[in-house]
């Protein structure tokens, strides 16, 4: 190395500085979670073990397979009354279980079928967070999601930089992942609310909390618009039975529209955080996220401004758009 | 192996995440390393990190918190060491703080992988997903493009740069 690397590798952060940021009882803490998991093998894994070039491409989840984990965790289950501790406050498991009602009963004519697009337009809005060096965003994502799982996305706005942006990308259908999903792999899921639970409490990932791992999974699933209606419903039931959930102080969205609004709230392992998600109380769809700290001063919102079926994607999209792998 | 390398991984997660995320993003890590450990490398940390650039370029919320926190002076800023270092290590880091912001993310992320996580350029290679021939390009340009910044730091105050003595502990 030369001195530049050298004077680099001298700055290297010792046991001291990163014990600062992360004490030895966060290590064991998360150790513990580690080992609480479910140890059998996860459809993820295998793309997440190999190196990120050859990762670019996304397996398909084996549909099979996981109907089958789902249905052998079925034999364990523990069922967890909605409104216990166990679950969300009773307030929310109410407004929970109205949703579902609604979301199980409603036809899906929201649904793309063969040659049609799922159309949504999503405002997001980013505060100025001058202590992250982050600058105020705000950007709208209009994108048309085929039956099959492609998609193709107009974002455009400004990044967080202050530089505007106007990007034309298009996908390939979303993969074995809540965050991602594709539509083979929501209709492999199972609809019934134990057996889902269970499954997206031994697999959903990012965050050694299951309760908001499970939070944010629902999240994902139901954002793009593309869930069946049972799976709908079950999700929605899943956070019946989420600790850490209640209702929201707020009823209306970022554009004054009422919305039935759930928060989940850890102050263990999120301090001064707030994690929403926003449904509309006539079609239980879910229009809208927020993240704010404590204060109920947001910092993130996401909100859909509309949805529909469309019957083409705009031929200036396909001609724009750069494929992502 | 959590024991070894939970602190390297973790130091790894926290120059892409805050805090919170990088714990997370650990986690996640070491589940999925524990589930897969049959296919650990005798050198498991180039493995290690692979997973947790995988995961972090994989969820959402990771995803979402590194736009909120990809600025890399702020990340160093958090592992700053304890107030009781010298002087100099002091000026010295300022400067290098500066001239590292003025790399591209890719470039501080290619120094970064060999003079902080101690990686050899082809494993560095491997967990920044690129061919070993680019990632050496990418690193020589990036160490003369810190070298460069570095003689352009004017020193705070106008003090001399003297040399940095050690690691902070």
């Amino acid at each position: 190395m030369n001195d530049v690397l050298d004077d680099l590798a001298a700055l290297r952060p010792g046991v001291a500085t990163i014990e600062r940021l992360w004490t030895p009882q966060q290590q064991a803490d998360t150790l513990a979670a580690v080992l609480a998991h479910d140890r059998r093998p996860a459809a993820r894994d295998h793309r997440l073990i190999r190196p990120p070039r050859r990762a670019q491409r996304r397996r398909r989840a084996a549909g099979a397979a996981i109907v089958a984990i789902a249905a052998a965790v079925v034999s364990f289950q523990v069922v967890l009354p909605h409104g216990s501790p166990g679950g969300a406050a009773p307030a929310a498991a109410a407004a929970l279980e109205g949703l579902a009602i609604t979301a199980a009963a409603s036809a899906p004519a929201d649904l793309a079928g063969p040659g049609q697009f799922r159309h949504l337009v999503v405002q997001t809005w980013q505060a100025d967070m001058p202590d992250r060096g982050v600058a105020e965003t705000r950007q709208t994502f209009e994108s048309w999601t085929a039956a099959d799982g492609r998609s193709w996305r107009r974002n455009y706005g400004q990044d967080s930089t202050g530089h505007k942006i106007d990007q034309y990308l298009a996908f390939p259908p979303g993969g074995d992942q809540t965050f991602s999903a594709s539509p083979a792999y929501l209709a492999s899921l199972p609809t019934e609310t134990t057996a889902l639970r269970r499954y997206l409490r031994s697999h959903a990932s990012g965050s050694t909390s299951r309760d908001e791992a499970v939070f944010v999974a629902v999240g994902d699933m139901l954002r793009s618009g593309i869930a069946p209606p049972k799976l709908r419903a079950a999700a929605i039931r899943v956070l019946e039975r989420t600790p850490h959930v209640g209702i929201g102080a707020t009823h209306t969205d970022s554009l004054g529209r009422p919305v039935i609004r759930f928060d989940f709230i850890d102050n263990n392992r999120r301090a001064n955080e707030i994690q929403s998600l926003l449904f509309d109380p006539k079609t239980a769809s879910l229009v809208g996220a927020i993240e704010s700290y404590a204060s109920g001063q947001p910092w993130f919102t996401s909100t859909t401004v509309s949805s529909g079926v469309a019957s083409s994607v705009p031929p200036q999209v396909l001609a724009r758009a750069q494929k992502v792998n | 192996m959590f024991r070894r390398y939970g602190g390297r991984v973790f130091a790894y997660a926290l120059r892409h995440c805050g805090p919170a995320a990088a714990e997370d993003v650990l986690a996640d890590t070491f589940l999925v390393a524990w589930r897969r450990l049959d296919d650990m490398p005798a050198e498991p940390l180039p493995w290690l990190l692979v997973i947790a650039r995988n995961t972090m370029a994989n969820d959402r919320r990771s995803r979402a918190r590194r736009r909120r926190l990809s600025d890399a002076i702020a990340v160093w800023e958090r592992l700053r060491p304890a107030a009781n270092s010298v002087d100099h290590e002091v000026i010295g880091r300022e400067v290098m703080l500066r001239a590292l912001g003025t790399l591209t993310e890719l470039e501080r992320e290619a120094l970064l992988l060999v003079a902080w996580d101690g990686l050899r350029p082809p494993d560095a290679a491997t967990v920044a997903g690129c061919s070993l021939r680019a990632f050496e390009v990418r690193l020589q340009r990036a160490r003369a493009r810190l070298a460069r910044a570095v003689e352009d730091e004017p020193p705070p105050h106008g003090t001399k740069i003297t040399k940095l003595q050690g690691a902070p502990s």
